[in-house]
């Protein structure tokens, strides 16, 4: 269980998080969203003790980072898989880490043969390559066996065959209950990995919510009919826009988009108007659209683009000094 | 006659120099690939990772130090052929005295490169010290600069190394001198350490 509380962090004259309170449950996945630049890697710096909060505070199982006494065994990290000193080999980068929080150096090679990296083990680390590196650094988050990972784009640089693991594996140490706190950009794949939701933009808290809240939020009912006679088309068209709050879009091909009905009621009303259906199925929004929405709504990330609140302030002064 | 030893202490300004910058690139590398973050990860208490990385690289400097020191009393014997004096009781306080500065500089190195975190910087301020100003305050000349020089860690390394009679101080207050910025430059690399986000 990872507590954050009021957490705030400001380099310079940046605002880099902003007063944000979450926890990250145990027994489940929490993906961790937010466009480039949010303050996804620095919050989770700061859940490791490694950037000191300007305010706030993050707790892991209710104590900082830095009162941990066997860290690895509480909570395995991933934050930039490129950061192995590039001469050592990665099994000389585990074993380290691994005596000084006494774990059995047998556990080095087991997490080396279970991320598939045995063979290249030996190699020094800076001849790895990207996936390679980031499956050095999956190892040194599983090493101490820990009940918490905070995983910072742990996908970044797999193959298709090591997106799937990831999956599996995060999936799996949720089951066991552990908790999980992952970031990605893949949104795909977040929507396949994910219970749940931690949305920031501009270092504020947009949304903590479970997978599917967030998608049916983002997306009213909306299903697709393909009926094939048009006149019966035409007849069901009309019985579903006696309804308040319905739209109805037919495509050239007889395809209807129907929003405001889901495809049960949609098949119930075609069954009592005695209309064929060749095809009916929900529509569901992607995260991906769920995400765009949410963060298009709450602002400005898109390229170039300003809010209303952050031209307000800078406008508003403008006028005074005239 | 000069004691033998005394080459070898002349020329650990040019040990030092291998010292100062084996421990500096020690840390400073960390910084570089980033595996700084592992090891506090590994070890979040800073004060133990530091302490760690000065221990080891003083005892590698003061291993380099005294092994060297032995070579180089040896060389002198032989070179300077009857011209220089040999005591063993002397020769080995003298190869223990080099060793012991050398390892001094590196804890000194490792402080200074904990709190710059480049490379360039802490040499800077390193060269600065160990050699820039020693040979301004004594090019310059006078009672006054050179006293000062002896307050910098290699005018007092220079004492305890190669005890002299005319030395305004003894070789202990010597030691205490140069422990005394190794011990600064330790609590100021800590301070950074501890304060500055990684
Ligand atoms: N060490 C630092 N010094 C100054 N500014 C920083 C530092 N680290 C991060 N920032 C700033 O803080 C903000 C948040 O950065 P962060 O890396 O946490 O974003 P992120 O959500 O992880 O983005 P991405 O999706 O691109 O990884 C950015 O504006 C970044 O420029
Ligand atoms: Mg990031």
């Amino acid at each position: 269980m990872i507590t954050v509380r009021g957490l705030t962090k400001r380099y310079g004259g940046t605002l880099a998080v902003d007063g944000l309170t979450f926890d990250v449950r145990a027994g489940r996945v929490t993906g961790f969203l937010g466009p480039n630049g949010a303050g996804k890697s620095t919050t989770m710096r700061m859940i490791l003790g490694l950037d000191r909060p300007t305010l706030g505070r993050a707790l892991i199982a209710g104590r900082p980072y830095a009162d941990l006494r066997r860290p690895l065994c509480a909570v395995g990290a991933m934050l930039d898989a490129r950061a192995v000193h590039p001469a050592r080999s990665g099994r000389a980068h585990l074993v380290a880490q691994a005596r000084s929080n006494g774990i059995p150096l047998r556990r080095v090679d087991e997490v080396l043969e279970q991320v598939g990296l045995a063979k290249a083990a030996r190699r020094p680390a800076g001849t790895y390559s990207l996936g390679m590196s980031g499956r050095l650094g999956v190892a040194g988050a599983l090493l101490g066996d820990p009940p918490v990972l905070v995983l910072d784009e742990p996908v970044n640089g797999l193959d298709p065959d090591g997106v799937r693991w990831i999956r599996g594996l995060v999936r799996e140490q949720a089951a066991e209950g552990r908790t999980v706190f992952l970031s990605s950009h893949l949104m795909s794949e977040m929507q396949l990995t994910a219970d749940h939701l931690v949305v920031i933009g501009r270092g504020r808290l947009l949304g903590d919510t479970s997978m599917a809240e967030f998608l049916a939020a983002a997306s009213p009912a909306a299903a697709r009919a393909v009926v094939p006679d048009p006149e019966e088309r035409a007849a069901l068209v009309r019985r579903l826009l006696t309804a308040d709050g319905v739209t109805v879009e037919a495509s050239e091909s007889g395809e209807l988009t129907v929003e405001g009905r889901t495809a049960a009621e949609i098949g119930d009303l075609a069954h009592r108007c005695r209309v064929r259906l060749h095809r009916l199925s929900d529509v569901r929004v992607s995260l991906e659209q769920a995400y765009l929405d949410l963060t298009a709504r709450s602002v400005e990330y898109t390229t170039g683009g300003y809010t209303a609140d952050t031209t307000a302030v800078p406008a508003a002064s403008d006028e005074g000094e005239r | 006659m000069q004691p033998a030893g005394n080459a070898a202490a002349s020329s650990a300004v040019l040990v030092q120099f291998t010292v100062v910058v084996l421990a500096t690139v020690a840390v400073t590398s960390e910084y570089a690939t980033g595996s700084v973050r592992a090891a506090l990860l590994s070890v979040p208490r800073r004060s133990r990772v530091h302490a760690a990385k000065a221990l080891v690289v003083a005892v590698v400097a003061f291993v380099a130090g005294a092994a060297f020191a032995v070579v180089g009393t040896a060389v002198a014997w032989f070179g300077f052929d009857g011209r220089a004096s040999f005591s063993v009781g002397l020769s080995l306080r003298q190869v223990l005295a080099i060793g012991l500065y050398e390892a001094l500089v590196a804890v000194l190195s490792v402080g200074v490169a904990f709190a710059t975190r480049h490379p360039a910087g802490a040499l800077s301020i390193l060269a600065t010290l160990l050699w820039a100003l020693p040979s301004i305050l004594l090019g310059l000349g006078g009672p006054t600069l050179a006293g000062l020089n002896g307050r910098l860690p290699h005018g007092a390394g220079e004492r305890f190394m190669r005890p002299a009679a005319e030395a305004p101080y003894g070789s202990v207050t010597a030691v205490l001198i140069v422990a005394a910025w190794a011990a600064a430059a330790h609590v100021i690399g800590l301070y950074v350490l501890r304060r500055r986000d990684t």
